[in-house]
């Protein structure tokens, strides 16, 4: 499957109208960042996972996540010892609501304005989905998952190792052209 | 509870050396017991071990078993006891089946000079044997265990026999790198691999799962668990997990002593011992074993067992191609540059064949997941993050040169005084890498940027300093003066008639060739020997 193109401003160009009009409102919204242990309304679970997969959507650049690793993600994060926790960014960045970042490039420049931990966060939800792994606080890294870990995703052409690709010969020939 | 067991041939090892050695003779009738410090492995366990690893190395796929611990690459120092100047870094298994399950498969014959290379070139040491007397045993052994090949001058080893199975189709990457060497006068050969290409020994061809090192999912890749069935079904014993840790050679017969995990000991007596422990644990047992017959450790009384460590240095480089190659599929490496084995350089530089890896940039920058990860960690998040992964992917290119050392007497193994879990002594390493393997790596470097240049790459990296081959040879070197070398022409340790040593450790020079084939014939033409000594 193809990335999915959800992050149409991902580099250092200008706005549309409409991300500049949510950027702005986030940055009024977002004042609270400046302490990331602010109190913020706590959400309900289903409405934190579906936040943090909303994030993770626009981090990892994949629309269609694999089913039912979200929870497991979310948690382990929360664990890693992140200085920002993901479930907190998904409170204060308004992804538990209507209000969130619609693009990566809303939501990096939602992150620059605040603490500095966010992107930091934010690297490593897209780290965890596209590798499988999550790092543990305190060293070392724990597995989520390797077959849809979504860096297959950037190898159109090849299986994950231990993965059989087909014939004697697949190997061969060229691989799929990127589209 | 002690075991005493009685046999006429104790083989101390169940990787390929004793694999090979115990179903030769349990097929000519003789009673054989293989004794093994580690476990047997469940394939399919290993396959998941490998999957949920969070660092893919070679080891990865495999239990570290705390009776029988074995050096990883991630961390080398934690049985290895390094005493310099240089770390050693290459590894081995500890399992029924050895090494070979973490093998890359490639089964290259030693080229003829690799033999004489004291009278061909003045350095290093010629073997008591010719290429001509080995010749017929590579056949034999490419028979056993399955070589996939084509016969090709530039491979440098004439051959009486073809191979078993046509060879592996190169890469897609291999082909390009194949045209562009040609601009630069250099050849690229289909590598002769331990892998099927076809069905073979009741084994299915290679479906490219990628994963050679550290484990064949379908077991397309010969792995000695292979020989290790065929010896039992002709009758032969399996002792696992049996840590051997003394053993007592005498004119009339050998007496082996064995830990099992749990500390409990066993015993077992033989008319004859075949010590097949690969490189590190053959001398460090030697060593171990001061018995009456012999007080300085077997073989050792010419302080020789342990010394003569070797490895095949690596010059890695790697690059971005300028165009999709494809890489990350396939088997790990199906070509490479075999014509630099041999010429009049090697009389004041090592030699080098030339790996083109179809893994991609999985050695230098870690697997695809750990790429992925760094890629995050700069900040290349969203779509276009995964596209440049991808864009990234399909361009990366990957040389590794293995490079030929020459035995250094001070590269050694001993016995140090902090122990294992059983209580055994850890082996201590000194080592160092020669300059005349150090020449051959900046050969290889320049070698490397010619071919990267005519293939149109760019970004071209090569690392600082070798990596390990994962070859360990040399420390019980076979030779014709018993003051020289640890055991005869026939393997046989010089100075006791009813003891052997099959393994890497008796190469006493290298070549460039991975080894393990050169093992293979090695043994088979040992338990011939065996046979006729009982």
């Amino acid at each position: 499957m193809e990335p999915h193109a959800s992050d149409a401003h991902t580099g250092g160009g200008p706005l549309s109208r409409g991300a500049f009009l949510r950027l702005s409102a986030f940055a009024a919204g977002g004042l609270a960042l400046a302490n990331p242990l602010a109190s913020i309304a706590q959400p309900g679970r289903r409405t934190e996972l579906d936040g943090f997969v909303r994030l993770s959507r626009i981090v990892t650049g994949v629309e269609h996540l694999p089913g039912g690793l979200a929870p497991r993600y979310l948690d382990a994060l929360n664990d890693a010892g992140l200085p920002i926790t993901p479930a907190h960014l998904v409170r204060v960045a308004g992804f538990s609501t209507d209000g969130a970042p619609s693009s990566l490039a809303e939501l990096e420049h939602w992150a620059a304005a605040h603490h500095k931990g966010t992107q930091r966060t934010l690297d490593a939800v897209a780290a965890a989905w596209w590798s499988g792994m999550v790092p543990i606080a305190g060293g070392g890294q724990r597995v989520i998952t390797y077959q849809d870990a979504l860096v297959w995703k950037a190898l159109p052409y090849a299986e994950p190792p231990s993965i059989c690709l087909g014939a004697t010969t697949a190997w061969s020939e060229p691989g799929r052209k990127l589209s | 509870m002690s075991t005493e067991i009685t046999t006429e041939v104790i083989v101390v090892g169940a990787g390929i050396a004793g694999a090979l050695v115990a179903t030769e003779l349990a097929r000519a009738g003789i009673k054989v017991v293989i004794l093994e410090a580690g476990k047997t492995v469940d394939r399919a366990e290993a396959v998941r071990r490998f999957q949920e690893s969070a660092i893919r190395v070679p080891e990865s796929a495999y239990p570290n078993l705390p009776w029988a611990p074995r050096p990883t690459v991630l961390h080398p120092n934690a049985y290895y006891v390094q005493e310099g100047p240089e770390n050693f870094g290459s590894t081995y298994e500890r399992l029924v089946g050895g090494s070979t399950w973490h093998w890359l498969g490639t089964a290259l014959r030693l080229v003829p000079n690799d033999f004489n290379m004291r009278t061909a070139y003045g350095v290093g040491e010629d073997w008591p044997i010719t290429y001509g007397d080995i010749e017929p045993w590579y056949g034999r052994a490419e028979q056993e265990i399955g070589v996939s090949g084509e016969d090709d001058p530039a491979l440098g080893a004439p051959r009486s026999t073809p191979y078993p199975m046509p060879a592996i189709p190169q890469s897609y990457l291999g082909k390009k790198f194949a045209d562009a060497a040609k601009l630069i006068d250099l050849h690229v050969s289909s590598t002769p691999q331990a892998r099927n290409s076809v069905n073979h020994d009741g084994r299915p061809p290679c479906c490219g799962n990628g994963s050679c090192i550290p484990i064949c999912p379908i077991g397309a890749k010969y792995d000695a668990s292979v020989h290790v069935a065929k010896a039992l079904k002709h009758g032969a014993r399996l002792v696992a997990p049996a840590v051997v840790n003394e053993v007592d050679v005498r004119p009339g017969w050998v007496t082996v002593r064995f830990l099992r995990p749990d500390g409990s000991g066993g015993v077992a007596h033989g008319r004859m011992l075949v010590l097949a422990a690969h490189g590190i644990e053959t001398p460090k047992l030697m060593l171990m074993s001061k018995g009456k017959a012999h007080p300085s450790g077997l073989g050792n009384e010419h302080d020789l067992v342990g010394r003569f460590l070797m490895d095949h240095p690596t010059q890695l480089s790697w690059a971005l191609a300028n165009e999709p190659v494809y890489p990350y599929r396939g088997p790990l490496s199906t070509a490479g540059i075999e014509m630099l084995r041999d010429g009049t350089t090697r009389r004041f530089r090592g030699a080098f064949r030339i790996e083109i890896g179809n893994d991609g940039w999985s050695w230098p920058a870690g697997d695809a997941t750990v790429q992925a990860q760094g890629a995050a960690a700069a900040g290349h998040l969203g779509a276009r993050g995964l596209a440049k992964l991808r864009t990234g992917f399909e361009r990366h290119l990957r040389l590794a040169s293995l490079v030929e050392p020459l035995p250094d007497r001070e590269n050694r193994v001993t016995l140090s005084d902090k122990h294992d879990a059983l209580g055994l002594p850890r082996p201590s390493i000194s080592y160092r890498t020669h300059p005349y393997a150090t020449a051959g790596m900046t050969e290889a470097r320049r070698i490397h940027e010619l071919l990267f240049e005519a293939i149109g790459a760019t970004e071209i990296r090569h690392a600082d300093s070798p990596f390990g081959a994962g070859h360990i040879m040399g420390t019980t070197r076979m030779g014709a003066d018993a003051r020289t070398s640890v055991v005869d022409a026939d393997l046989r340790i010089h100075g006791h008639d009813r003891a052997f040593v099959v393994s890497t450790a008796v190469f006493p020079t290298v070549g460039t060739a991975n080894p393990t084939l050169t093992l293979a014939a090695l043994a088979l033409r040992a338990a011939r020997t065996i046979a006729r000594s009982l």
